[in-house]
Formats: C-alpha cells, sequence, structure tokens
C-alpha cells in the first residue's frame, strides 16, 4: 500500500478493508493459480500461493492452529498460505481431498489426531490410506483433553470418582464432542482403563456437550482444555484430571489420570501438518525448518496458549512415528470398546 | 443505578470515534452480504478474522457483531425481493414479504421489517443488560427431554403455516423429517441415505435445501410465466409503510420481540423456532387468517422482530457461559480467544468494559442499520426492475457462490440444482417448501434430544412428563392441536347440520 493511500482512509477503515480485498482476491486469483500445477521445483518453490486444507469450519482449535501457522508460513516462505475450510465427514472429505492432491507442495493438510488414528478404524470406504498417503511436515500444537465433573458429583479426583463409579456402575454418563471423536475414545478408554462402567453420551460438537455439563444432564465431560479450562478456572465444574501423562502449564493444579495409578492412559490431542505422499523431500524439509522457527516465537506461543493450545514441533519421522503409534493404540481401542460404527 | 453506571461505561467504550466505525463496517459489510443470497455470516466473518487480529479485542468483537446483526437485516432484503431466504431465520419472511412484494409493497415490507428489527433489537439488547444472568440459567435447565417437546410444538406449529390444504402440509413436514435423516446418526455415529457418498454424511446443508426450494424454484417459475411484472410497480401505495401498516403492526412487532428474546437464549433451535413461531401465533390471533401467506403486513413484522430479537439475546449463551451457541459464536469465541480473552463466565466481571462495550455497541449498530437501510430501500425496490435477463444470472451466480462458500464443495452447488428442480416440482403441485423447511430442520434435532434424554433416563420415556418445562410445553402442544382440530370439527357440524 502506498502512503497516499494511507493518507485517505485512516488505518482502521483500511485495515479491515485490505483482508476482505486480499481475502478475495486469493480466493479467486488463489484457486486460478492452484488449477495449474507444475511440478515442484525445490530451488523455485513456493512460486505460487499454498493451500492449507482445514477439515472442519472456521472456529474451533484446529482452525486457529491452521490460521496461526499459515500466516506466519506466508511471511517467511513470501507467498501467501491460504486456509481453506473442507469439513465434513468427520474431516475424511478433507483427508481425501489432499491425499489425491498433486505432490507438489502448493497443497498441504492440517491434520487433527482423529483423521489418521481414529477415523481409519471406524469408517469404511475411506479412499485414502492414513499410514501412507500422506507425507507428515511435522507436529504443530497439542491440547490436553480434560475430565471434568459437575459440582453435584461427590468426586474431586480420579480415586474418588472411580470409587463412585463402582458403586454406582452405569449410573454416571459422560458427555462428549461426538461418536468415534478422539474426545469419545478419551472417555472408552478412562473406562476401559480404570475398568468401569460409564455412560456416553455423544453430542454435535463441544458447546452442547458442555452446555450438559453446567447444566447438570450429565455428570462428567470429557473435552479439550481449549474447551473445559475457562469453565473449570471459572469454578462452574470441577477439573478432574489431565488425561495424558504429564500436567498442563496451563492448569498446573489438576493432577494426570497416569499420577492416579492408571501408568498407561495417555491421550492427547495434537494437530500437524502434512502434505500429499510424495512431496519433494526439499519442500517436506523447508516447511519443517520454518515450522520450528514459528513455534520458538514467543508471540505465536502466546497466542496458541490464550486457546489451551502448546506449541508442540517435531521432525517428520517423529510426526510419522506419532500417527503410527497413536493408530495402533486407537484401534486396539476401538476394538476393545466395542464401539461399532456401521 | 448500577445497571445505569455499567451502560454508562458501556457506552464510553463503544462510542469512541474508531469504535463507531468499525460498528458501521460490521453492519454494512453484515447487511450487504445479508443481501447477497447465500453468501451468510459465518463464511464472512472467517474470512475477517485475520484482519481483526491487529485491531483491540472490543473493537473486534464489535465490528463482528455487526456483520452477524447486520446479516439478519440484509437477509430479509432479499427474502422479500426475490423470495430468496438467505438464512434459516428469513424462510417465513419470505412468506408474506414476498407477497407484499408482489403486488408492489415491496416498499412497505422492507420499511416495517427494518423498522420492526430495530425496536426488537433494541429491546433484546436492553433485555440482555438487564437479565442476561437469569435467562442463562433458562438455557441450562432446557435439557434434552425440554428440546424434544420444544421440537413437537414447533412441528406441529408448522401446521399452521401452510396456507392451503392440511394434507399437503403434513406431507410436506414429513417429507422435510425424511431429507433430515440423510446424514451421520449423532448417537450411534451410523451414515445413513448417504449412498457411499462423502459430502453426504453431514447431511444436506441448510442453505442448499432453501436456496434451492425457494430461490432457484422461484427463476424456473417465473421464466416459464414470461416476463410480465406489473406487479413489481412501485406506484402502489408508495414506497414508505402506511399509517395502517403502523397500527396493524405495532402489536405484531410487540409479540415477535417477546417470543423471539425468549427462544433466541436457546442454543440449537432457539434462534430457527423464534421466527416460525412469532408467524404461528400471529396467524391464529389475526381475525381473518386466510390474508396469511398473501401479503399480511403482520406476518413480516412479527417474524422479522422475533429473528431479530433472537440475533441479540443469543449473544447471551456466549457472554455469560462462554458457549457459543452457533457457528458464528464459535467464531466469536476464536476471535475473543486470538486477543487473550477467555470466554467464559468471567468475562463479565474481569473485563465488564468488553461486555458493557459490546452490548452499548448492539445499540448503536441497530440505529445505523435503521439509517442505513431506510434510505437503501429506494434503492433495492428498483433493483425489482431490473430485466429478467439480467437479474437471474446475477442471482443464480450468487446462489452458486454462495453455497460453494460454505464447504468448498461442488458437488454442494449439485444438490441445490436438484432441490431447484424438486420446489419447481412442488410449485406445480401447489405444495409449500416452507413446512417441509421446517421439518428439515426440527426433525433432526428432534430425534437427537429424543434419543438422548432417552438415553440419559436410561430408556424411561415418562422422563417428558416428569421434567416440568417439558410437560409445560407437551401440554402446549395438546392445546395447539385441539385449537387446530376445533374449527375444523366445528365446520363439519355447520356442515352436517345444514345437510339435515
Amino acid at each position: 500500500m502506498t502512503s497516499s493511500q494511507r493518507r485517505l482512509f485512516p488505518d482502521f477503515i483500511l485495515g479491515p478493508l485490505k483482508g476482505v480485498a486480499a481475502t478475495l482476491l486469493s480466493l479467486g486469483i488463489g484457486s486460478a493459480l492452484l488449477a495449474t500445477s507444475e511440478p515442484a521445483r525445490a530451488d523455485t518453490w513456493p512460486a505460487k500461493p499454498i493451500k492449507l486444507v482445514v477439515p472442519y469450519p472456521p472456529g474451533g482449535a484446529a482452525d486457529a492452529v491452521a490460521r496461526l501457522y499459515a500466516e506466519k508460513l506466508g511471511e517467511s516462505l513470501k507467498q501467501p498460505v491460504l486456509v481453506e475450510n473442507k469439513a465434513g465427514a468427520g474431516t475424511a472429505i478433507a483427508a481425501e481431498f489432499v491425499a489425491n492432491a498433486p505432490a507438489d507442495g502448493y497443497t498441504l493438510s492440517l491434520v487433527p489426531t482423529g483423521q489418521l488414528t481414529v477415523l481409519p478404524h471406524i469408517a469404511k470406504n475411506l479412499r485414502f490410506d492414513p499410514l501412507n498417503s500422506f507425507a507428515p511436515i511435522s507436529l504443530l500444537a497439542s491440547t490436553a483433553v480434560v475430565i471434568a465433573a459437575n459440582p453435584t458429583v461427590p468426586a474431586g479426583n480420579v480415586k474418588e470418582l472411580v470409587a463412585l463409579v463402582k458403586a454406582k456402575p452405569g449410573k454416571l454418563s459422560y458427555s462428549s464432542s461426538g461418536s468415534g471423536t478422539i474426545i469419545h475414545l478419551a472417555g472408552e478408554n478412562f473406562r476401559l482403563s480404570t475398568g468401569t462402567d460409564i455412560l456416553h453420551v455423544p453430542f454435535k460438537g463441544s458447546a452442547p456437550a458442555v452446555t450438559a455439563l453446567l447444566g447438570g444432564e450429565v455428570d462428567l465431560a470429557f473435552d479439550t482444555l481449549t474447551v473445559l479450562a475457562p469453565q473449570i478456572k471459572a469454578g462452574k465444574v470441577k477439573g478432574i484430571a489431565i488425561a495424558s501423562k504429564k500436567r498442563s502449564p496451563l492448569l498446573p493444579g489438576v493432577p494426570t489420570v497416569a499420577e492416579a495409578g492408571y501408568p498407561d492412559y495417555d491421550v492427547v490431542s495434537w494437530f500437524g501438518l502434512a502434505a500429499p505422499a510424495g512431496t519433494p523431500d526439499a519442500v517436506v524439509k523447508r516447511l519443517n525448518a520454518e515450522v520450528q522457527v514459528i513455534a520458538a516465537q514467543p508471540a505465536a506461543q502466546e497466542k496458541l496458549a490464550a486457546q489451551g493450545l502448546e506449541a508442540w514441533p517435531s521432525t517428520p519421522t517423529q510426526f510419522a512415528e506419532r500417527i503410527r503409534s497413536d493408530h495402533a493404540k486407537y484401534g486396539r481401542i476401538v476394538k476393545a470398546s466395542g464401539a461399532t460404527f456401521d | 443505578m448500577e445497571l445505569l453506571s455499567q451502560l454508562s461505561q458501556g457506552f464510553a467504550a463503544a462510542l469512541s470515534f474508531g469504535n463507531i466505525a468499525y460498528c458501521l463496517v460490521g453492519v454494512t459489510l453484515g447487511t450487504l452480504i445479508g443481501v447477497l443470497p447465500g453468501i451468510g455470516p459465518v463464511a464472512t466473518i472467517a474470512m475477517l478474522l485475520p484482519a481483526t487480529y491487529g485491531l483491540p479485542p472490543l473493537s473486534a468483537l464489535i465490528m463482528l457483531a455487526g456483520i452477524y446483526y447486520g446479516a439478519q437485516y440484509g437477509g430479509s432484503t432479499s427474502a422479500i425481493l426475490v423470495n430468496l431466504p438467505g438464512e434459516s431465520s428469513s424462510v417465513v419472511t419470505c412468506l408474506d414479504g414476498h407477497a407484499m412484494a408482489r403486488q408492489g409493497r415491496a416498499g412497505a415490507a422492507l420499511g416495517i421489517a427494518a423498522l420492526g428489527s430495530f425496536f426488537a433489537g433494541s429491546v433484546a439488547t436492553l433485555i440482555i443488560a438487564v437479565l442476561a444472568a437469569p435467562l442463562a440459567e433458562l438455557a441450562l435447565k432446557f435439557g434434552p427431554a425440554e428440546y424434544f417437546s420444544l421440537m413437537v410444538l414447533g412441528l406441529v406449529a408448522a401446521v399452521v403455516l401452510a396456507n392451503g390444504s392440511l394434507i399437503k402440509a403434513i406431507a410436506m413436514i414429513i417429507l422435510g423429517l425424511l431429507l433430515g435423516l440423510v446424514g451421520t446418526d449423532v448417537n450411534s455415529g451410523v451414515e445413513r441415505f448417504t449412498f457411499g457418498i462423502p459430502e453426504l454424511s453431514d447431511g444436506f446443508g441448510f442453505v442448499v435445501v432453501s436456496m434451492g426450494l425457494f430461490g432457484i424454484a422461484e427463476i424456473i417459475y417465473n421464466l416459464e410465466k414470461g416476463e410480465k411484472r406489473d406487479f413489481f410497480a412501485t406506484s402502489v401505495g408508495g414506497i414508505w409503510p402506511s399509517r395502517d401498516d403502523f397500527r396493524q403492526s405495532w402489536k405484531p412487532v410487540l409479540r415477535g420481540t417477546t417470543l423471539g428474546s425468549i427462544l433466541g437464549v436457546l442454543p440449537g433451535g432457539g434462534a430457527i423456532l423464534s421466527s416460525f413461531a412469532a408467524y404461528t401465533l400471529e396467524k391464529r390471533l389475526a381475525k381473518d387468517s386466510s390474508r396469511f401467506g398473501k401479503g399480511a403486513i403482520e406476518g413480516v413484522a412479527a417474524p422479522e422482530a422475533a429473528n431479530n430479537a433472537g440475533a441479540q439475546t443469543s449473544f447471551i449463551p456466549l457472554l455469560t457461559l462462554g458457549i457459543p451457541p452457533n457457528a458464528v459464536m464459535a467464531l466469536m469465541v476464536g476471535a475473543m480467544m486470538i486477543h487473550g480473552i477467555v470466554p467464559g463466565p468471567q468475562v463479565m466481571t474481569e473485563r465488564p468494559e468488553l461486555f458493557w462495550g459490546l452490548i452499548a455497541s448492539m445499540w448503536i449498530g441497530n440505529a445505523l442499520l435503521v439509517l442505513l437501510n431506510l434510505p437503501l430501500i429506494g434503492i433495492w425496490i428498483r433493483l425489482l426492475k431490473v430485466p429478467y435477463r439480467l437479474l437471474y444470472p446475477a442471482i443464480l451466480l450468487f446462489c452458486c457462490v454462495g453455497v460453494y462458500s460454505v464447504n468448498q464443495s461442488a458437488l454442494e452447488v449439485a444438490f441445490t440444482v436438484g432441490f431447484g428442480l424438486l420446489g419447481y416440482l412442488f410449485i406445480k403441485l401447489d405444495c409449500e417448501p416452507a413446512p417441509l423447511l421446517l421439518g428439515f430442520v426440527l426433525g433432526p434435532l428432534m430425534e437427537e434430544n429424543l434419543r438422548r434424554a432417552l438415553l440419559l433416563a436410561r430408556g424411561d420415556a415418562t422422563v417428558f412428563f416428569t421434567r416440568p418445562l417439558s410437560l409445560g410445553l407437551l401440554v402446549a402442544t395438546l392445546l395447539l392441536v385441539l385449537i387446530l382440530v376445533l374449527p375444523k370439527v366445528r365446520q363439519t357440524r355447520e356442515v352436517a347440520f345444514q345437510e339435515d
């Protein structure tokens, strides 16, 4: 923008308008450019805007992680990184889209935990291979899963909770953000690990699931720190435990399930960055390097922390290993829990 | 007195030059995207979100909120002018609003919609300021059993929406219920009627169905009739609502505002129900209910007031509980978090300038919307004189862009065309699409909550009668059924007596 324009309109008007114009332009021209794809050459890449596919509608943690990294990657790569929300079919539509996109480094995927590790165990006819269709680039961020209870539930920690449920098998219920989500599996994993019987009540998303906990319709809720931390901090619900091996710095007072004597219980909700399989190594390496830089920035970490997220970069190999091990683990839990999905 | 000082604190924050400007940008953008069929506030706010990162938190929220309720204003404009409901809440506005436009009274319809919305928005904002906390408690008291009973009430009321045959209306509602079954079952995760098409696994989108049944079907039907639009001439009755219009409208606006303010608080379905409920109520209260569907101004005033009141009070769960009741609010949560504000019960006490500033800005925004919309009416009406050969391709283009922008899916555009053809068939068969749409929206919510209530009650169906709120709603449903049936009974008896 030239300085003469700056004088015509104050910044508070131009700011948002600029955003609109840029987005409209990028939507139109960007997708026209993306349509004509050429094989990536490491020395010229990126020569045009990059598309980052998010498998959820705008809003929510996945979208926030994507937009944060997209903005920063755009700055360091000197090419806009455009977030495209392709929601549907429990993230399968986006996964199929990326798996079938040209492996030229211009289509990237924001991978939430369940997409490659849970969905393949419960959905039929997926047109992608969770372990072979993608080139993992790096993990981006993680958020702990939390177990929370309505204040009327007479249990303040995992030991008391387990004792309560064992005394009243099948009487207590927990809400989740949906059947077959990582949250649901955290709940099933808890049931299996502690040998207890708790009723699963699925909702359509986190907002109604937490409302049900606040209103006392359900006794317990499993959800991410992003969703539950504000309610726990405000004292509206009780934080029973963190569902992973280590405590969260964002909620340091809440112990882990592992601390209560279930050392193998560990569910982490993570978000990663991947490209279609066959994307040139040089591109993967460059993107990984940029992610490391961004994840180390205090400003980025702060923005993530505000949403209950922690920056969690990795090497491509570590990310691939994480996908493989979680894929195996959730496969076991789906089988053991007897959760059937047609 | 505390309220006054809090409000003055809010106005002090909202009345800064920058914040008024952001409010204006927000409501103007909102009006524009509301008028453009299909492009809803969700897509717009998602696009603008990055642009708000650099703003102060209050300014960002004021602008985003302005887009949301501005879109409610704009949505009624396209509903009235071209029979295109961009949002679920403007479906009922199509019924009488578009009928008024056909009679050359588009100006009166737009005027009453704008003024009714302004009144409702102002009152609802006051309600947020005074009653936010108790109303949030009401939202929490609504469990699955209550939602189920509310949806039953809504579906029975949907019968009243129909102007013609009762049988056809019921058939359309059931068809809507069936269409609503498509997609993944929330309770079991099983896919139903998806035929292996991934795009169907979340069901048909509301925009897809409504654009097709209303907008595209209307265009096909009009093309068939050829271009004769003398009824759009604006000579009849001028472009402003007459004194008579106001006399007929003020009570419906009051009732609509009340209904909308209450139902708007309920996350999930409340906002959709409010405009339908307001319309139903007016039709039952009217001395001559046969005018409805043929351009009754009450049929525009009440639902418009209700949907705007509901749009304002739907901020209550977000502001007091930190729970977003719809997709737009979920985006606002994102915006708040980016600015380090954790939406939750504590926002009201920890960041009072934010809470009250936003509320004050809603008043300012509603006033700006009236100032913006009333002069625009003349321009909108001129839009109706644009020849079909220019107007229709433009509408179709915007419909396609709008539908595509929801999920970036070309297949959904094709679905929309399919629903357009279906809608044309309905026009030919003299079946009205509004009851279908209500069945389509309410059906899945009803099923989901029925099964959830039974799941929580471990299969005990008496739960619907033992919870007082649920029982009250079911009793209201029964009364409504009686009211619906009684005139028929009376008529048949009269006929029987005549035959004697």
